[in-house]
């Protein structure tokens, strides 16, 4: 499994929000600093934190949606976004693929559930002809649990359920290798929940794929990753296998976010401690100097607001970016 | 404890073009003074057109109280005239909404709408209600409230407007607080605040609280009781330590199993085949019964609620003193693993 597929080194992605008179930014949304992380062939990775910490940035660059500001996104060697402006982008494209949180904004209301998903296969060119697309069309909706007669239907003749299966066939028409699936589950209801990610994680096995699950439900992060990173504004605060994360919290966000999640267990849940990080997030047009965690954190010292924590390795294949740890 | 609110057989209809939507039927239960219970369910069970209908917030037509009663104060709530109402609602119960950016006026401060409600249901001047708002505001944990009262909803995140709704409903000192998913469009660090302040308020107040959420995990820390919805019906109601321990109701139990901890580590998730059933032609009997794994012929006629015991009950065949054995024994197997 250290097998690297994806190597994010100091990506950096800022928003320009306001300009002067004369085209100059004036305002600048840092929403992803210096991030560095690996994914490995086969692995999930959750990537974890509250709404603006970046997460969905991260998972939007790797696939090329965004350009870094800074810093290379690297698959198999190859940097994605020097690839997908060359001759070859297509065949970049094909290894890289997402899905997306709103299954009602992400499939086009005036295309048959058929012609969403063959739509990738013209663009990449791979069956010959009407009756192979065809064939492929509903040996994929049938993968991921749906009938082939649904391919003459439209979206809105779904639910919610059933249109991120949809996602997931136009994903998966063009044999990528890796995917980030941007809260997936998010808008659907508990029971159906479950059947999406059992489904994503017998598409894993099956297809030998690789995710980068982003997600801000930890209880099902902790479900589906094998390695779970956690952001804070921009930044990564700590990364590390699904069992030491949760069981052996180092990062203070990360032990006052695991804390905040509710345990559907009365016994547990009403006798527990909880941490309550007090205020808001603060802002990513203006973050804090030094940790970004420090306006929050209860053990901040001096050194915090001077330096940034650099991500260093606590424990064996556990990393933190704390000064304290 | 004194019960505040009853609710007796309540069946609400929408009539649209497409036919008569049963969104509520047949619901019943009591609330007592500060107590705190939760209504769970998936989207569409008709949680939230339960609570709305306790301050008559449902709109008339399409909708349309089909049958039963509301209790409040001797009084029935469905047969309320429009004054009767305004006293009601705001001043007796009041209610949080999912989201408080839309529940709020943009174009007025925080203090003006918060003293609005203080004109208006407490007679107070304009000087007392100021000050009552600034009070207010500190009680909800926000800093600088005399600043915050002249700010507009805009310049507050999503946890402190939160905490002004909260603070708007809980300023006329209501009988009952009726909070529909107060957390879902908020960071679970945030959510960890604001269902501590209602727990304290309740606690300080002892305002009964109906908390309507579909998160599991919310309803095991805030309720003292807890009614499971599916398919406009009460399929489960308990006493929260004993739902957890020992549900009853096949789907109660599935909706448990499907959904991961974040202390334990779960193999393969359960998960419940199918989807609810279209409210329009609801089904005829149990309206589980599709997606049930114990489902058995009698499924297709309603069962009636049994008593399991002084403070369980629960909607499902198998409860029935005649249910075959040993498909009780396959239930209570599985519901132990």
């Amino acid at each position: 499994m250290s097998d690297t597929l994806i190597k994010l080194s100091n990506l950096t992605k800022h928003f320009n929000v306001e300009y002067s008179l004369f085209g100059k930014p004036t305002k600048i949304v840092q929403a992803v600093e210096n991030v560095s992380f690996d994914i490995f062939r086969g692995e999930t990775l959750g990537l974890v934190g509250e709404s603006g910490c970046g997460k969905t940035t991260i998972g939007r660059t790797i696939v090329g949606l965004y350009e870094p500001t800074a810093g290379t996104a690297v698959y198999e060697g190859k940097d994605i976004h020097a690839e997908l402006k060359g001759a070859n982008h297509l065949a970049m494209k094909r290894k890289i693929q997402m899905i997306f949180q709103d299954p009602y904004a992400s499939l086009n209301p005036r295309m048959t559930v058929g012609d969403i998903i063959a739509e990738p296969l013209i663009i990449h060119k791979i069956c010959n002809g009407q009756n192979d697309r065809t064939e492929r069309v509903h040996s994929l909706l049938r993968q991921v649990g749906l009938n082939p007669e649904h391919a003459g239907r439209f979206p809105h003749e779904f639910s919610g359920g059933q249109r991120q299966r949809i996602g997931f066939a136009r994903a998966l028409a063009v044999d990528p290798k890796f995917i980030v699936c941007d809260e997936p589950i998010s808008a659907l209801d508990v029971s159906i929940q479950a059947q999406v990610v059992n489904l994503l994680q017998e598409l894993q096995q099956e297809l030998g794929l690789t995710y980068l699950f982003v997600a801000h439900d930890l209880s099902m992060v902790r479900h589906i990753s094998h390695r779970v990173a956690v952001m804070y504004l921009g930044a990564l605060a700590e990364l590390a296998s699904r069992n030491d994360l949760y069981t052996r919290p180092q990062h203070p966000y990360t032990k006052a976010l695991l804390s905040a999640i509710p345990i559907p267990d009365p016994v547990i849940e009403q006798t527990r401690q909880r941490i309550i990080l007090e205020g808001d997030v603060p802002s990513p047009l203006n973050p804090p100097s030094g940790c970004k965690f420090r306006t929050r954190c209860k053990y901040a010292l001096a050194r915090c607001a001077e330096e940034i924590p650099e991500l260093r390795e606590v424990a064996p294949n556990h990393f933190c970016a704390c000064h304290i740890v | 404890m004194k019960t505040v609110l009853q609710v007796k057989d309540l069946k609400i209809e929408f009539h649209t073009y497409a036919g008569v939507v049963q969104a509520v039927n047949n619901v019943s239960f009591d609330l007592k003074e500060g107590e705190v219970i939760g209504l769970v369910g998936e989207s569409g069970c008709g949680k939230s057109v339960t609570s709305g209908s306790i301050m008559r917030l449902i709109p008339m037509p399409p909708g349309k109280y089909a049958n039963g009663q509301i209790l409040f104060e001797n009084k029935d709530i469905v047969k309320m005239n429009e004054a009767e109402l305004r006293n009601l609602r705001g001043n007796k119960i009041a209610m949080i909404f999912q989201d408080p950016m839309t529940c709020l006026n943009p174009v007025l401060t925080v203090g003006t709408q918060l003293m609005e409600t203080y004109i208006l249901h407490q007679g107070m001047t304009n000087q007392q209600a100021r000050e009552k708002a600034v009070d207010m505001l500190r009680r909800v944990g926000i800093p600088a409230p005399e600043q915050r009262v002249q700010q507009y909803p805009h310049e507050l995140s999503g946890g402190m407007r939160q905490r002004v709704m909260i603070a708007m409903a809980l300023g006329c000192n209501p009988k009952i607080l009726i909070a529909d998913e107060p957390t879902t469009a908020l960071d679970v660090t945030i959510q960890a605040q604001i269902m501590d302040l209602i727990k304290k308020l309740n606690s300080e107040l002892n305002t009964a609280v109906i908390l309507i959420t579909h998160d599991l995990g919310v309803v095991a820390g805030m309720c003292d009781r807890v009614l499971v919805m599916y398919a406009g019906h009460i399929v489960e109601s308990a006493n929260v330590k004993d739902l957890y321990a020992h549900p009853q109701h096949p789907y109660t139990w599935s909706l448990l199993q499907s959904i991961p901890r974040m202390d334990q580590a779960k193999h393969k998730l359960q998960t419940i085949a199918g989807k609810p059933p279209d409210l329009l032609n609801p089904p005829s009997g149990c309206g589980f019964m599709p997606r049930c794994k114990f489902a058995m012929d009698l499924c297709n006629k309603k069962p009636p609620l049994f008593t399991v015991s002084d403070s369980h009950q629960a909607a499902c065949w198998m409860l029935h003193p005649e249910c075959p054995h040993d498909l009780k024994q396959l239930f209570a197997k599985e519901v132990a693993k």
